[in-house]
């Protein structure tokens, strides 16, 4: 008997065809191929728009490449970055490919009369598998229909109605899989029904309700409800968010794996090159950039993160990817065309097509929008399918900035201010030397032997001129003169690393600082340089490589926590206060530094407390992407919204590793009135604290 | 045919220049080299807007750029060319030291006949740097030309300027004729455009005209001999840091006690 | 001869009797005469009340000149002047003076000078002091024609008190002057008041005001000064002020003699755009603000106290 059962087990399979009149064959194959053939064809315009992008390459190192997709597509370990979503994604994700490879089995099974579909495969994988995953679809489903519908989670608004069509496609495949099955299972009175539980109980359900030829019909009926549905989904796909199933794990192979969230470099020798400058059109979009356009799921995780948006400013990344995106799409014809004149080397026709289509920027994407940004990279960091969303916002600053002269009045001044004085600080009342005047601070020019320096401290435009940091700088001084380094400053040789220049899109200035200031390192062979500012640090550490400027850049928190352990510094485990730390974007999301600064915090006996948006979700300050310098009057004001979080943690000082960070910080707490009973203090002023603490306690004692 | 503008314009120090940093050289008559850097003057930039946008408006058919100076002022001469003034003049004056507003209000307008054509000549109010106020008002002199100061903007109506001033309580519309000389004020409204960056870049190429004194005529005595004025030496206020406290209790007291305080420091 | 030029009018304008000062001192040091000029409707008036100065003699011009235009007044100034045989002219360095003094010195054949603030005589020349470089430093000048044309800034000197006496008053016919310039619009009143940059005065505001009433009380005592209201971003910020007002790094640059920081901390930012400012006058309940350190006159006290009584005290010392 259980041989027998055994045996019958292993033979094992299903009519493939149960109930069907040839005329619905013909229907499903008929449309099964228009709607491959629309697929396909949607993909291909999809793939031409692309192919109107400027080179780039990124299918270097494949397998990593791979990794990443494999991580992403079948683990789906992007999505972790939100659980209800994610779980959501994840339920519908996997069923839908499970149903999908079960689709395509009875495909090799019957139309290639390749018989796979039998035996326990068909039982534990064909049967009970796939009827469990239709309802685990469901689930998903629904839970997708009340964040939209029911609890309407802000990052979906502004959604496609389309979206909703999709969604109501999936409810009709599914309602009517499972009374296709499950007549047949009580129709055909198949022993194996118990194997497909939710499809059997779905057949004795309708079973008790009509007789055998009403159910016949029903079936019918159902099968080609679920066949058209699906065919009509399959055609939808590359027109709806759906193409995300086909271009996200395109988008992730294709990633950035170098130095994210900067533009390429512009070579301004080059003529063709800066005809146009940034982006004004596609065409000036890498192929990579207009891809990223196509790839966006539409989750709305970016718009969560976004600082500018939180704080109901004109921007949501979101928007701008989608913006770009139904542009380009309602102008394809035109781009298109454009793009086979210039193929053809038709100039004039290029240019006279191109002639009636507006600049991205700022008639797709507003000015206010553009500016709005303050480059933190929060988008970027949480984007499942790794949009750079950064760089295209540079890109689409540089051209208002650069080719159409317009830029907030600030940071025109900020701008003129490094061409004449190369620093970006407005009314300065000090030169760049003389915060250290009354210091022991060795200058480069002066040192005979460049070789005997360990390293250059990099001391940026901010603390050089502002009174209030400039005390980072000295606090740094004295810390780095305790432990005996040998450093030195380039002095009056230092100009601003092109920063701010950089991220409001005036390229040319950044180009000439920075090429002056690769010069003045390269000439002093200088080696490794260490910086309070994470500006600094960003830029001559990673944006200076794309001019071949290649420096060993060190944080201060970094540097400062390599003096411990090298124990050149012995901190004193003293600051008994209460401190929470605020991860600066450009410290923590852009370089990675996230540890250091809490280590040596915890060393220094602090009581640390961490804020709800910390490590890599760290709230920007406000302050990054040329906001230092001018006032963005639209919506709330971010320091505000960053300094709450900090004093709902009740910690009696915030403790920041980034200049900019720290003027927002007090001017935030000023603004909520908290400036008395909280202070902001940078890293190594506490660092600097608790060491004059010590050594004011060890004095008397020595006497 | 539209105008041909001149426009007068100055290199000057840096006028941030923060008051700590300002020093004077071993002559005594001049600030130390070095202390700053040096930018087209404030005014002059709100003049060579006030000519763009006549140019802009088709009202202008030329803007022409002068300036007295050595060759470092061919920077500034570039950033107006990159803002798209027409034509560039420097007249050399390397050799001719601190030349007064006299001297070089007769060198400008001297180049403004040898320019020829012109229409309207624009400057601004005074120099950032010097703060004369002088070279517009002797250039319009000089040339017998009316002058209409403290413009802020310009526009041609049929052949007549229509300039929005600065009146003496507020502002006032006042109608010219060209030939006119004007001075500008600053106003929201003439803030120097930026400049696109290819502009910028083909500044970079194109010619100045170089005209040197002796090309319009003015033989070194006879520039000497222009001369208003002479500066004798140069000094540095002494700027009292300290804070007067004015205390008491009584409000009445203590905005008396303000009060006479502002006008002992001379400050009302 | 050290003339006096004016517009005319009942009363001689403090601007006047600063410029009174000057004269004085230049014509005891040099022995010579002090002669005023008016040239403007009521001429006649101002010349008559300037032998109240001790001024002997004067000419008057009566000019009515509809046109509005700057060109009759500076013709007729210097008719006046050759008549007074004038070695040095005094104007107030004020609207009508900036634009005038240049072009007179020109007419004149003199040498021109403007915003002096001292004076002085050594070995018989007169030595003028002028700020330069925005206010930087003071540079002593030596003017080498005659007449030297001098513009007088405002406040440098103590205006000279009114006494007895009677001037021998020449009333000249004006010249006529044919001019292509013509006021075709004014705006009345001064609304506005002076603009931010230009002021001599700047009443400004911060988030201690507390609300946007507390602006109306600054705007009460700029119009007094004749100064114009400024803000910090702070207040900005707030909407109490426009976003024009801002003083500061990302607001305006300000070089006004006095500027009034009330209920201004005096944060770096806002500091920079007051850098040119001759004198910070602090007006903050908290006496450890930063503001006071750049402070030249500081009070300790609520502003909704000080600032109605100062307002009070102002319109006293005017009246
Ligand atoms: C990048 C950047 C750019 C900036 N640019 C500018 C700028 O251009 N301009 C600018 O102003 N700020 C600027 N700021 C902001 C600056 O840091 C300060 O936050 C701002 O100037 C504070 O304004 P405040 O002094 O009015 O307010 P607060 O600092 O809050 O000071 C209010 C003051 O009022 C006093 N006060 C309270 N009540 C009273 C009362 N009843 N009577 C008298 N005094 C009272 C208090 O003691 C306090 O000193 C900038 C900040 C940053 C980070
Ligand atoms: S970089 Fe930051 S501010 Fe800019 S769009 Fe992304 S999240 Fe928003
Ligand atoms: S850009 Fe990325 S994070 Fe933003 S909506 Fe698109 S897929 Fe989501």
């Amino acid at each position: 008997m259980t041989w027998t059962l055994a045996q019958a087990a292993s033979e094992a399979t299903r009519e493939v065809q149960w109930n069907t009149v040839p005329a619905m064959i013909w229907l499903m194959y008929l449309s099964a191929a228009a709607a491959l053939a629309v697929c396909c064809y949607g993909f291909w315009r999809r793939l031409r728009i692309w192919r109107l992008g400027k080179p780039e390459i990124r299918w270097d190192q494949p397998w990593r490449r791979l990794k990443l997709v494999f991580r992403a597509a079948l683990l789906q370990a992007n999505l972790f970055r939100d659980r209800i979503a994610g779980f959501m994604h994840i339920s519908m994700y996997f069923s839908f490919m499970l149903l999908l490879v079960g689709t395509m089995v009875v495909a090799i099974h019957h139309d290639l009369g390749i018989p796979i579909m039998r035996g326990y495969f068909y039982l534990y994988f064909q049967s009970l598998v796939l009827d469990l995953a239709g309802v685990w679809f469901c689930v998903g489903l629904i839970i997708a229909l009340w964040r939209r519908y029911v609890i309407r989670v802000p990052r979906l608004e502004h959604g496609n109605p389309v979206d909703g069509l999709i969604l109501a496609a999936f409810f009709v495949i599914v309602a009517s899989g499972y009374p296709v099955e499950g007549i047949r299972l009580v129709v055909t009175g198949d022993i194996w029904a118990l194997w497909s539980p939710f499809g059997y109980l779905t057949g004795l359900a309708l079973a008790s309700i009509w007789d055998e030829p009403t159910l016949l019909v029903i079936h019918r009926v159902m099968w080609v409800a679920h066949m058209l549905s699906w065919h009509v989904l399959l055609a939808a796909v590359p027109f709806t968010k759906l193409a995300h199933l086909v271009t996200s794990p395109l988008n992730i192979f294709f990633a950035n794996l170098e130095a994210r969230s900067i533009p390429d470099p512009v070579n301004f020798e080059d003529e063709q090159a800066v005809a146009v400058l940034g982006i004004r059109t596609p065409f000036e979009m890498t192929w990579k950039q207009l891809m990223d356009l196509d790839a966006c799921t539409e989750c709305g995780l970016c718009q969560s993160q976004c600082p500018a948006y939180a704080e109901g400013k004109p921007l949501s990344p979101k928007r701008v990817i989608l913006d770009l995106r139904d542009h380009i799409r309602a102008n394809a014809d035109r781009y298109l065309a454009a793009g086979r004149a210039r193929a053809a080397g038709q100039q004039d026709v290029f240019e006279q097509i191109m002639a009636e289509m507006p600049p991205l920027a700022p008639d797709v994407i507003k000015a206010e929008t553009l500016w709005a940004c303050t480059t933190c990279r929060a988008c970027e960091n949480i984007c499942p399918v790794e949009i750079e969303h950064v760089p295209l916002i540079l890109q689409l600053r540089q051209n208002l900035a650069m080719e159409q002269a317009q830029m907030p009045e600030g940071v025109a001044e900020a701008v003129q201010g490094l061409e004449v004085r190369q620093h970006p600080i407005r009314g300065a009342t000090t030169g760049r030397t003389d915060w250290y005047r009354d210091l022991p601070v060795r200058v480069m020019a002066e040192v005979e032997d460049p070789e005997e320096i360990e390293i250059l401290y990099w001391v940026g435009c901010a603390a050089a001129y502002d009174e209030r940091l400039q005390r980072i700088a000295r606090a740094l001084v004295r810390v780095m003169n305790r432990a005996g380094v040998r450093f030195a400053v380039l002095g009056d040789e230092e100009q601003c690393t092109g920063d701010v220049a950089r991220r409001t899109g005036n390229e040319f200035h950044y180009d000439m600082l920075a090429r002056a200031n690769i010069e003045t390192l390269q000439r002093y062979k200088v080696k490794r340089i260490v910086a309070h500012c994470p500006h600094c640090l960003q830029t001559l550490g990673s944006d200076y490589r794309q001019l071949g400027g290649f420096f060993e850049v060190v944080h201060h928190t970094q540097f400062v926590q390599e003096l411990i352990d090298s124990g050149r510094l012995q901190l004193p485990a003293s600051l008994k206060e209460k401190i929470t730390y605020h991860d600066p974007c450009y410290l923590g999301r852009y370089n990675g530094v996230f540890d250091e600064p809490r280590a040596v915090l915890d060393r220094l006996g602090v009581e640390r407390v961490e804020m709800t948006r910390a490590g890599r979700r760290s709230f920007c300050c406000g302050a990054g992407g040329g906001h230092a310098f001018f006032e963005d009057h639209a919506g709330g004001k971010i320091n505000r919204n960053r300094v709450e979080e900090a004093v709902a943690t009740g910690a009696g000082t915030i403790c920041t590793a980034c200049p900019f960070c720290l003027q927002m910080m007090e001017d935030g707490l000023r603004s909520v009135g908290a400036a008395e009973q909280v202070a902001v203090k940078d890293f190594v002023e506490l660092v600097d604290e608790a060491l004059a603490a010590a050594e004011a306690q060890q004095e008397p004692a020595a006497l | 045919m539209g105008l041909h503008v001149a426009v007068l314009i100055k290199q000057v120090l840096d006028p941030e220049v923060p008051a700590a940093r300002f020093q004077i050289d071993a002559s005594g008559k001049r600030p130390a080299a070095g202390i700053a850097g040096e930018v087209l003057g404030p005014y002059e930039r709100n003049a060579l807007e006030v000519a763009l946008q006549l140019k802009d408006a088709g009202a202008a058919e030329k803007v022409s750029v002068i300036t007295a100076d050595g060759q470092e002022a061919v920077e500034s001469l570039r950033k107006a060319l990159a803002v798209r003034a027409d034509q560039a003049v420097l007249v050399d004056t390397s050799g001719h030291d601190d030349l007064d507003p006299a001297q070089t209000a007769e060198i400008l307008a001297r180049a403004v006949e040898k320019l020829g054509g012109v229409d309207l000549v624009v400057a601004g109010r005074q120099a950032g740097d010097w703060d004369h106020g002088q070279v517009g008002y002797l250039v319009a002199e000089r040339l017998g030309w009316p002058c209409v100061s403290l413009v802020q903007r310009a526009e041609l109506d049929g052949g007549v300027l229509r300039l929005t001033r600065q009146g003496p309580d507020g502002r006032e519309v006042v109608e010219a004729r060209p030939p006119l000389v004007v001075t500008v004020t600053n106003d929201e409204r003439n803030v120097l455009r930026l400049p696109r960056v290819q502009d910028l870049m083909a500044s970079r190429r194109q010619p100045i005209t170089q005209w040197s004194p002796a090309d319009l005529g003015l033989d070194a005595a006879a520039l000497a001999d222009l001369a208003g004025g002479e500066v004798l030496r140069l000094r540095i206020p002494e700027r009292e840091s300290q804070c007067e406290f004015i205390s008491g209790d009584d409000p009445a007291e203590v905005a008396a006690t303000l009060v006479r305080r502002l006008k002992e420091l001379k400050l009302l | 001869m050290i003339v006096i030029a004016g517009r005319g009018g009942q009363e001689l304008s403090r601007a006047q009797r600063e410029l009174v000062t000057v004269a004085r001192r230049l014509a005891g040091d040099l022995g010579s005469q002090v002669a005023y000029l008016a040239v403007g409707p009521e001429a006649e008036a101002a010349a008559r009340r300037a032998g109240a100065f001790g001024i002997g003699r004067a000419v008057a011009i009566e000019l009515n000149d509809a046109s509005g235009a700057v060109e009759p007044i500076i013709e007729n100034l210097a008719q006046g002047a050759r008549r007074l045989g004038a070695s040095v002219v005094l104007l107030a360095a004020d609207h009508l003076g900036v634009q005038a003094g240049p072009r007179l010195a020109a007419r004149l054949g003199g040498s021109a000078l403007n915003d002096a603030v001292d004076v002085r005589v050594e070995d018989g020349r007169v030595i003028w002091t002028r700020p330069v470089f925005g206010g930087k430093a003071l540079a002593d000048v030596v003017l080498r024609r005659s007449p030297a044309v001098v513009t007088v800034r405002s406040g440098a000197f103590e205006a000279a008190e009114e006494g007895a006496g009677e001037a021998a008053v020449d009333v000249l016919e004006a010249v006529a002057v044919d001019t292509a310039v013509r006021v075709v619009q004014r705006e009345e009143g001064r609304q506005e008041g002076p603009r931010l940059e230009e002021a001599r005065v700047v009443v400004s505001g911060g988030r201690g005001l507390g609300g946007p009433e507390g602006f109306q009380r600054l705007a009460e005592l700029a119009e007094l000064l004749g100064g114009a209201v400024g803000a910090s971003l702070a207040a900005v910020d707030e909407g109490w002020a426009p976003p024009e007002w801002q003083v500061g790094q990302t607001g305006k640059m300000v070089a006004p003699d006095v500027y009034f920081a009330v209920g201004i901390s005096g944060a770096s930012q806002h500091l920079a755009g007051i850098s040119g400012a001759k004198a910070v006058v602090a007006i903050n309940k908290n006496p450890d603000a930063p503001i006071f350190k750049v402070a030249r006159l500081g009070v300790v006290m609520e502003y909704e106290k000080l600032l109605p009584a100062l307002i009070e005290a102002v319109k006293r010392e005017l009246a």
